[in-house]
């Protein structure tokens, strides 16, 4: 069965309108997206849905801007980082004082019957270490393994503050994981 | 072990990770379906709401106004555009007629103009040539 291209379908759904070719979507990409918003998010799960759901919508009603100059899934990636940031802002704003994600515990996760729970509390305790600018970079690169210029395009951040934020993220991650025991 | 290969080992199960669908797409789309008729609905009573308001108007319109006493200032003002018209168009053809009785002259001047037109255009062509 043939596939039809990213392109193609969003054709369909800014032409027609086509819920159909939005579903598709939808089911291609929203693996891609939940996962990065649950490490913005430090696994939390319902928070990462809403945000899911925030971005698939405003991908629909603005899906005419699509200009297919970079891939569906940067153009996705992108709109996710600004609701998560739109997200942040308001909590921000509703609270009196500067809450950083980072240093916060992470949200439990369901166990998974082959025993990776573990892993994945590490992950977004881990995580967690960074700054918001670090941990976004960095999960877009090592984890969605996006280029340096499409980090730079979803972000709206200079290439060169994308890379110092990668190697401070970096290392940071680093030195987390040696002083728990990873690497040994 | 250096950081590259360390966070390439720890975070390469997390690349592998496909996160179930479990009814998110389900929920996305009815989500999307109710939001668009909700959309729908308000642009439909902002279309109500609007003719409404202009019947309103309308209507409220009619009843204030004096229509005698404007239908009265209208005939005056239609009926003077269409003397000035007039006016207009008879000292137009009278400046028409004193053109014509002229026609002599003017036939004499562009005969003139032309000839002077043609011998200029002959004077360029020769001189492209030799250029």
């Amino acid at each position: 069965m043939q596939t039809v291209s990213d392109t193609a379908l969003a054709a369909q759904v800014a032409v027609t309108g086509n819920q159909q070719a939005f579903e598709v979507l939808v089911r291609r990409y929203q693996s891609a997206v939940r996962r990065l918003l649950l490490s913005l998010t430090l696994g939390n799960e319902t928070l990462a849905d809403d945000l899911a759901q925030e971005t698939f919508i405003k991908a629909y009603t603005h899906i005419g801007q699509f200009r297919a100059l970079s891939s569906f899934q940067t153009w996705l990636f992108r709109i996710a980082y600004r609701v998560f940031y739109d997200y942040r802002r308001s909590v921000v704003a509703r609270e009196s004082h500067r809450e950083d994600l980072s240093g916060l515990p992470a949200a439990a996760t369901a166990a998974s019957p082959d025993g990776t729970v573990s892993l994945h509390i590490d992950l977004y305790q881990s995580l967690a270490q960074l700054k918001d600018e670090e941990r976004t970079c960095v999960t877009l690169q090592l984890i969605d393994g996006e280029s340096l210029d499409h980090i730079a395009e979803i972000t709206g951040m200079n290439v060169n503050t994308v890379k110092s934020h990668l190697h401070r993220g970096k290392e940071k991650l680093a030195n987390y994981l040696r002083r728990n025991g990873y690497g040994r | 072990m250096d950081d590259n290969e360390l966070l390439e080992r720890f975070l390469a199960p997390e690349r592998e990770c496909v996160i179930d669908d479990n009814g998110f797409t389900l929920r996305l789309m009815q989500e999307l379906r109710t939001r668009e008729a909700a959309s729908r609905r308000m642009r439909r009573m902002s279309r109500l709401w609007t003719g409404f308001c202009i019947a309103v108007a309308a209507v409220t319109v009619w009843w204030l106004v004096d229509w005698s006493s404007l239908r009265f200032s209208w005939r005056g003002l239609f009926s003077d555009m269409l003397v000035f018209a007039f006016t207009l168009l008879s000292h137009l053809s009278a400046a028409v007629g004193s053109l014509l009785s002229q026609v002599g002259l003017l036939n004499m001047l562009l005969l003139l103009l032309l000839l002077s037109a043609s011998g200029l255009s002959w004077v360029v062509r020769r001189a492209r040539l030799y250029m």
